[in-house]
Parts: structure tokens; C-alpha cells; sequence
């Protein structure tokens, strides 16, 4: 879909209605800085990116970019309104309103959507970005190039599928509790199996349930366990009670399980306090940050300092949250420790609070043990749930301790039934434990191979993404290398690729070959000249690979950092690649955009200039001129030196391409004096080779075009006398100036032929010694002078 | 290799040395990876109500699997 044209109205520089015509073909737009070329750029990537310029992105131009989009001139009113025409004249049309919320009309609308910014406009402070980029914003960028979206979607979605899977389990907390019941076995049981535990439940239901004896689930025995040995402790004898309920009491690890406490607090205090003095200097970031985000291209994380662009931000903050979601880990076990602690104290408050034990305790009251009696019944263990600090740790250990102790001792001298009660009881709730933990177990088990599986898949697709990268990777490799070849014959930097660097998921990043030596990245040798012509490449490496050919590429003012001889190349790279493409050039370069207007095959490319920009009223103009006179008509006003300064380079530039054209011979001179000639030197042997060389049709036949060589002399004398003296800093007046232009300007125009428009070397004429316009009414002969 | 083919090979490859993982649990893997996990990002509540379905795929292994295992 080729752009026709691009209309502005109040839209950035320009102010009435003002209209970028390529007509479908490729275009070279000449402007000195300023004169408002990128606002045709901004344009479409307003279109393209809903609304948003990247580099308008910033604190002072509003939310919606509303104080940035519209001419600072625009009278009330008015609105900015951009219009795009495509061939076959469809239109999208955009309004803006002036708190910058837009509306779109026309069908194209929903087709531009499709338009990759990246792989349609290259601006010139974006040319070396992406080499400058991260490898992880090289990845992104090439992401639609790879054709992976779709399975980088599913390994992302897999990678938080495996997270909800480890989340509904709750398997953190389910492996710390798992870790208790673990040791409560351990102390039950020994080093039994399974099997034996379940063999021992079997003996218990046998000897305290014989009249169950068809349950068989474990589980459902212990129950029935529970209940047969509280009624039968309820129905032995006041001693046996108190016995068993000292011995019960007796029982807890509580000094084991305040130490799992402490650890577990120990630990979660190293991994949280750094991390808690991270997030709170996140939260006071946050609102300053966001309300940056929204119009910076790249802003400084919060968290590190760094500066980092928005699409990295988002990387950045899922790494922060598998930070903390490493931290749920250790809050698991000091949970899990804390709920055992809390179910230990509340058995204790029990057992120690029966009335069989009352009589134990009464006497021991009124010992040393009072405080420790008072603090056990002010104790609610729940509270340990909310509050379980170092303060109240200590406590527990040191007031209910000695409780434990007491109780331990007091049940040394127990009966043996009440001994056997005790210990089977024990036995009984460790088991069910034990076999209600298994249930649990299996469960984890599963959710844990589920999580892996899917972990394991998703990096199964990682390899499957890499795997096709290199494809496609290979084949970008290819065209940046040929692109390469072209700009930097004979270089010593070689073999310029992208490549997936190892170890690194979701990267991609550019090596090269630097006299000999492999580079992994271009940045360690390479100078910025190389490195913006290396993101040239890239970016018309990226572009080649757009599926739909008929999609413009606009390379607004790239070259800026190129020297002559690499620039020069451009418009071969161009002819040769993107031939069959419509290319857009902006640039103030007036240099080369007069190499361009002489290189490009004008049967594809139209060159045009804008007017230096006056005032935001007046906006955006074109020059009616090819040429870029009009750049120094522009300072007649005020500095007709500088006028005529202008014109006088302006010749020199483009008499030095015509005599390259037309293959004029100079004597050589030493170093760059031969690059740096000036019209004067080229005017003079044009003047005497054009007597023999250039010539006009006059009937059948051919003469010499004498109204061309007036011309030229006309021009090369007031070079000599005027523009030297406007160069050198002397006076010149404005009506001199004026004429100086004139003269330059229709000198120039002699080259091109009345009848048809062309330039003399638009075509070989029937000798291989002559070359012509189009419909041969004026042509030159190569070589005759130095011939003759 | 058609796009079905890497896909099952894939799951193939990860469900190796996991024999908890039950055919249940590769048929809907795959499906989900052919349809909604490769159009777009999934919401958390989705991903959620994935898992929970997933999980009971795998509980469902018969019980004489899990005392042979």
C-alpha cells in the first residue's frame, strides 16, 4: 500500500493545509533544518502508533501529547488534521481535538494497524538504537520479523501456568507442613515404613476397637482410635487422668519448635529486610514514575536507578516479582513452624487446664511456678499467629518450659495402663498425621511434576523459538551483509551478523569480524559513523524481510554521521535492494540530496525541496524548484552575503556532479584540493570544452549551443567578482544577490532541454561518445575537447 | 515438520521421565497449546481454573498406578 500523498493541517510545523505528494514513487525531500520535513514523518507515526510520537514522549508535552501535536500558531477554532492517501486514493483521515483525543475516518484505518513502525521509519536518532538496544530489545524488535509471536505468547502463558499451578496448591506451605509431619513421624516412629506404621494403627484398632474390626481405611481408624482412647482415658481413674494429661502435656519438642521458629524468622529477616528496603523505595518512585512512563521512551527504575527503556520495564518488574515470589518460600516454613508452636501451646493450655491435673497444679502454684501457671492461662496461642517475634519467643520458652518439665517429672511415676494410654495416644495422632500427610504428599507430588512438566514444556518451546530464530536470523544475516558490502567495499570489518547469544532466552544481539578479530558486539570497536551505517543496514535488512512489498520506508535524515564517500553509496544500496519499493528521503544534506537528484533514475524517484520554514503562521512550504536555490532566496531579506554565499556553494556542489556526469577532465590536483574545486574552476573548462561538446539540434543536424556558453559565462563572472566578495565577508547588496541567483539557477537549467524536460545525460545517444535528453534536441560528446 | 508435529514432540520430550503426567493431561496440554496459550496473553483467573483442571487430570491416575509407582 504506497503512500500518494501525506496532508497536514495545524499538524506540528505546518499551518494551512500543506501536502507531501509523492505519488506512489520513491521521493527525496531536501530541507534545511527546520523547514518541517519530520513533520510528515510524525505524521505517520501518529497513524501508526495510535496517537503517539516516540520522541513527544515527554514530561512537558501532556498526556495525549496535546501540547505538542498542534502548531504553537494555530488560531482559535482550528484543529490539527492529518490526512494519508493511498494508492487507489484511499484515505485515512485523523482529527484531532485539543485535549489530543483523535478520531480516525476511512477504511485504510484498520489496514495501517498492521504497519510495523520499526520496519517503516528510520529516523535519525533511532538509526544506531538498535545496536544501542539491550539484547532483550533487540529480541523484541525482531519478534515480528521471526513470524514467533504465537509461541512466544504460549511460553510466556505456560511460564505463569506452571506459577498458578504451584499457587492453587498452595505447594510452598503444603511442603513446610509436610517438613512437620515429617519430623512428628520421626519422633513416633523411628526409621518404620509405611507399611509398619499402618501395621502398628492396625494393632491399636484391633486392641481399643475390636468391635470395628471392619474398618480398614487408615485414615477412618485413626478416628475411630481417637475416640476409643479418649473414652477409655475418660473411664479410668482420676490418678490415670491426671497421668495421662502430665504426660500428654509432657510431650511437646516446644524447645525444638521455638528454635524452627527463631530460624525461620532469622531467615525471612536476611531475604526480607534488603528486599523490603528495595520495594519501599519503589512505592515512593511509584507515582512520580508511572506519571513518567506515560511520556518517556526510557525513565530510571525506580528499584536499581537504571535508566530503561518502557519495553524493558516490563521485564524488569516480572523480575522483580520472581523476587518475591522467592520470598513466599521461607514465609511457608515460618508459617508452617508457627502453626506447629501455636498447636503445641494450645494442647499444653489444654492438658495442663483439666480438672484432673487441677489438684498438680495448685500445689505447684504455690512454688516458683506461679508466674509461669499465670502466664500459660493469660497465653492465647492464636495470637503467636499475627505476633511471633524473638520478645515472645523467649517467653514461651522461658515461662512454659519449666511448666513442661514439672509435668515431665511428675509423670515419670505414672501407672503402666496410664503410661500404655499416654504412648498409644501419642502413637495415634502421629500416624494419623503420618497417613493424612501421605493424601497430602501424592497431591504435592503431582502438583509439583505438573509444574515441572509444564516448566520443561515451556522451555522445550524456548528451544523450538531459538531453533527457528537461526533460520530467519541467518537470512537477515545475509541481507545485512550484502548491505554491508555495499556501503563498506573493501572494509576490514566482516562477516556482520545477528546472533542468539548462549545461555539467554528472548536475545538476540550483532557481532561482526573487526580486522580479523570476532566482535561480540559492534559497540566494542566500531565508530559511530559505522555504527549508525551498521543500523542502516539493519534497519533495511528488517524492512526487505516486510511481507508486503508495496509498504513505504522512510529514512528521515540518516546519513548525518556518514562521510562522503559511504553516504554516496546510499543510492546504489537503494537501486539495488529496494527497487521495486517506494522509499522516502528526508534531508537537510543539501550535498547529497544533489548527488541523489543526479544518481536516482528519475523514472522511479521524485526529488523535491521544502523553503526554509519563516514562521509557524506561515508553516510548512515547498519550493516550486528542484533545486535548492531558494535556500539562499530565503536570505536575501536580511543577509544577502549569506545569499549569495549560498548560491556560490550551492554551484559548486552541483557543477562538481555535472562534470562527473559529463566527464569532464581537470588537471589533478594534490590531495583533497581535487574534491574541493570550485564553479569557478569547473565553469571555466565547461566554457571551453562546451564549444565542441554541447550541442543543439539545428535541423538534421547538430551545433554548437551558444545561448548554454553565454549562460555560463554570465555565471562564471559574477561567481568571480560577487559571490568571492560575498564569501570574504564584503558587502554585497540585495539586487546583486538577486541577480548572482538568477544567473547561477539559469545556468544550471541549461542542462536540461526545453522540449523535454531532461537533463543532456538522461540517455546514450546513437554514439557510444555522445549522450542526451530524452528527445535528443540537445546532447553532449564525451572527451572532445581533450580529442581536438 | 508441519506445526502439529513439533507440538507433539515437544510434549512428548517434557513428559518423558514424568510418569505421573497422565494422557489426560497431554491431550488438554495440547490443546490448549493449539488454540487459546498461542493466541494471546491469558488472565490470571484463566490460567487459575487451567491449573486446577490440569491438577485433577493428574489426581485422576488410578490408584493401583500410583502403588506401583
Amino acid at each position: 500500500m504506497r503512500i500518494k500523498a501525506i496532508s497536514l493541517s495545524w499538524f506540528r510545523g505546518a499551518a494551512d493545509p500543506v501536502s507531501f505528494e509523492p505519488g506512489c514513487k520513491s521521493i527525496v525531500v531536501y530541507g534545511v533544518n527546520g523547514s518541517g520535513k519530520s513533520s510528515f514523518v510524525d505524521a505517520l507515526e501518529y497513524a501508526l502508533k495510535d496517537g503517539r510520537i516516540g520522541h513527544l514522549a515527554h514530561e512537558y508535552s501532556g498526556k495525549r501529547q496535546e501540547r505538542a501535536v498542534p502548531n504553537t500558531h494555530m488560531p482559535a477554532g482550528r484543529k490539527p488534521e492529518l490526512s494519508i492517501t493511498f494508492a487507489e486514493d484511499s484515505e485515512l483521515k485523523i482529527e484531532i481535538q485539543r485535549d489530543g483525543t483523535c478520531s480516525r475516518s476511512g477504511g485504510e484505518a484498520a489496514a495501517l494497524g498492521t504497519w510495523d513502525y520499526r520496519r517503516t521509519v528510520l529516523r535519525q536518532d533511532e538509526v544506531a538504537a538498535f545496536i544501542h538496544d539491550t539484547k532483550g530489545g533487540k529480541y523484541s524488535a525482531l519478534l515480528p520479523l521471526l513470524g514467533l509471536q504465537s509461541l512466544e505468547v504460549a511460553a510466556e502463558n505456560l511460564r505463569q501456568l506452571a506459577k498458578s499451578a504451584g499457587e492453587v496448591t498452595r505447594l510452598g506451605e503444603t511442603k513446610a507442613h509436610l517438613k512437620q509431619v515429617n519430623e512428628k513421624r520421626t519422633a513416633a516412629f523411628g526409621t518404620d515404613t509405611d507399611d509398619q506404621i499402618l501395621a502398628k494403627i492396625g494393632e491399636l484398632h484391633a486392641k481399643y476397637c475390636a468391635d470395628k474390626a471392619a474398618t480398614t481405611d487408615p485414615l477412618s481408624r485413626c478416628k475411630e482410635l481417637k475416640t476409643a482412647l479418649d473414652t477409655r482415658i475418660a473411664e479410668s481413674t482420676a490418678d490415670q487422668r491426671r497421668h495421662v494429661a502430665l504426660q500428654e502435656a509432657s510431650a511437646p519438642g516446644l524447645k525444638g519448635q521455638v528454635t524452627a521458629v527463631r530460624e525461620a524468622n532469622a531467615r525471612l529477616a536476611g531475604a526480607v529486610e534488603p528486599l523490603i528496603t528495595e520495594k519501599l523505595e519503589v512505592l515512593q518512585s511509584t507515582g512520580a514514575f508511572v506519571d513518567r512512563l506515560a511520556d518517556e521512551k526510557e525513565v530510571m527504575c525506580p528499584a536499581c536507578g537504571r535508566a530503561i527503556s518502557v519495553d524493558a520495564f516490563q521485564a524488569h518488574v516480572e523480575a522483580e516479582r520472581e523476587r518475591l515470589h522467592e520470598i513466599i518460600v521461607p514465609f511457608d516454613t515460618r508459617k508452617a513452624a508457627i502453626a506447629t508452636l501455636c498447636d503445641t501451646v494450645k494442647s499444653l493450655k489444654s492438658n495442663l487446664g483439666k480438672a484432673d491435673v487441677q489438684a498438680w497444679r495448685d500445689e505447684l502454684a504455690k512454688g516458683p511456678l506461679a508466674d509461669n501457671f499465670a502466664y500459660l492461662d493469660a497465653t492465647n496461642a492464636e495470637d503467636l499467629r499475627a505476633s511471633c517475634g524473638e520478645e515472645r519467643l523467649k517467653a514461651i520458652e522461658d515461662r512454659l518450659s519449666p511448666l513442661i518439665q514439672a509435668a515431665q517429672s511428675a509423670s515419670k511415676d505414672a501407672p503402666p495402663e496410664a503410661k500404655q494410654l499416654s504412648t498409644d495416644k501419642q502413637t495415634v495422632e502421629a500416624g494419623d498425621a503420618v497417613i493424612g500427610g501421605k493424601q497430602q504428599a501424592i497431591a504435592a507430588e503431582h502438583a509439583e511434576v505438573l509444574v515441572s512438566f509444564i516448566e520443561s514444556l515451556e522451555q522445550g518451546i524456548r528451544d523450538e523459538i531459538r531453533l527457528r530464530s537461526h533460520t530467519v536470523i541467518d537470512e537477515i544475516s545475509a541481507d545485512i551483509q550484502a548491505m554491508w558490502a555495499i556501503l563498506h567495499p573493501g572494509d576490514a570489518i566482516e562477516n556482520v551478523r545477528l546472533y542468539l547469544p548462549k545461555g539467554a532466552d528472548k536475545a538476540i544481539d550483532v557481532g561482526l569480524k573487526f580486522h580479523g578479530v570476532k566482535q561480540d558486539s559492534p559497540r566494542l570497536t566500531l565508530s559511530e559513523g559505522y555504527r549508525n551505517s551498521l543500523g542502516l543496514c539493519i534497519f533495511l535488512a528488517m524492512a526487505k524481510r516486510e511481507a508486503d512489498k508495496d509498504r513505504p520506508v522512510f529514512l528521515d535524515d540518516v546519513v548525518v554521521s556518514l562521510d562522503r564517500n559511504h553516504r554516496g553509496m546510499i543510492a546504489g544500496l537503494l537501486e539495488r535492494e529496494f527497487s521495486g519499493r517506494q522509499v522516502v528521503i528526508l534531508t537537510h544534506d543539501r550535498e547529497w540530496y544533489t548527488e541523489l537528484r543526479q544518481q536516482l533514475d528519475a523514472k522511479n524517484w521524485v526529488c523535491k525541496a521544502l523553503l526554509p520554514y519563516e514562521t509557524p503562521d506561515v508553516g510548512i512550504r515547498w519550493s516550486h524548484r528542484t533545486t535548492t536555490f531558494d535556500d539562499a532566496r530565503a536570505q536575501l531579506k536580511d543577509r544577502p552575503d549569506s545569499a549569495g554565499n549560498d548560491a556560490r556553494k550551492i554551484m559548486d556542489v552541483e557543477l562538481a556532479l555535472i562534470a562527473e556526469r559529463l566527464q569532464i577532465r581537470l588537471p589533478y590536483l594534490r590531495a583533497d584540493k581535487n574534491d574541493r574545486r570550485t564553479a569557478h574552476e569547473f565553469l571555466e573548462r565547461l566554457i571551453a570544452d562546451g564549444r565542441r561538446c554541447f550541442q543543439k539540434r539545428v535541423g538534421k543536424g547538430y551545433d554548437s549551443h551558444q545561448e548554454v556558453l553565454d549562460s555560463f559565462e554570465d555565471a562564471d563572472r559574477l561567481l568571480v567578482s560577487w559571490a568571492n566578495r560575498a564569501a570574504h565577508g564584503f558587502d554585497m547588496v540585495r539586487p546583486e544577490a538577486v541577480k548572482l541567483i538568477d544567473v547561477c539557477e539559469k545556468a544550471l537549467e541549461c542542462f536540461k532541454c526545453s522540449s523535454c524536460g531532461k537533463p543532456v545525460w538522461f540517455a546514450n545517444a546513437e554514439g557510444p561518445e555522445f549522450i542526451q535528453c530524452e528527445c535528443g534536441e540537445i546532447r553532449w560528446r564525451y572527451g572532445k575537447a581533450q580529442d581536438d | 515438520m508441519s506445526d502439529g508435529d513439533w507440538i507433539t514432540q515437544r510434549i512428548a520430550a517434557a513428559k518423558a521421565d514424568r510418569p505421573l503426567v497422565t494422557q489426560a493431561v497431554l491431550a488438554r496440554i495440547e490443546e490448549l497449546l493449539r488454540g487459546r496459550l498461542s493466541e494471546g496473553e491469558v488472565s490470571r483467573g484463566d490460567l487459575t481454573t487451567i491449573a486446577k483442571d490440569l491438577l485433577a487430570k493428574m489426581a485422576s491416575v488410578p490408584p493401583e498406578a500410583e502403588v506401583n509407582r
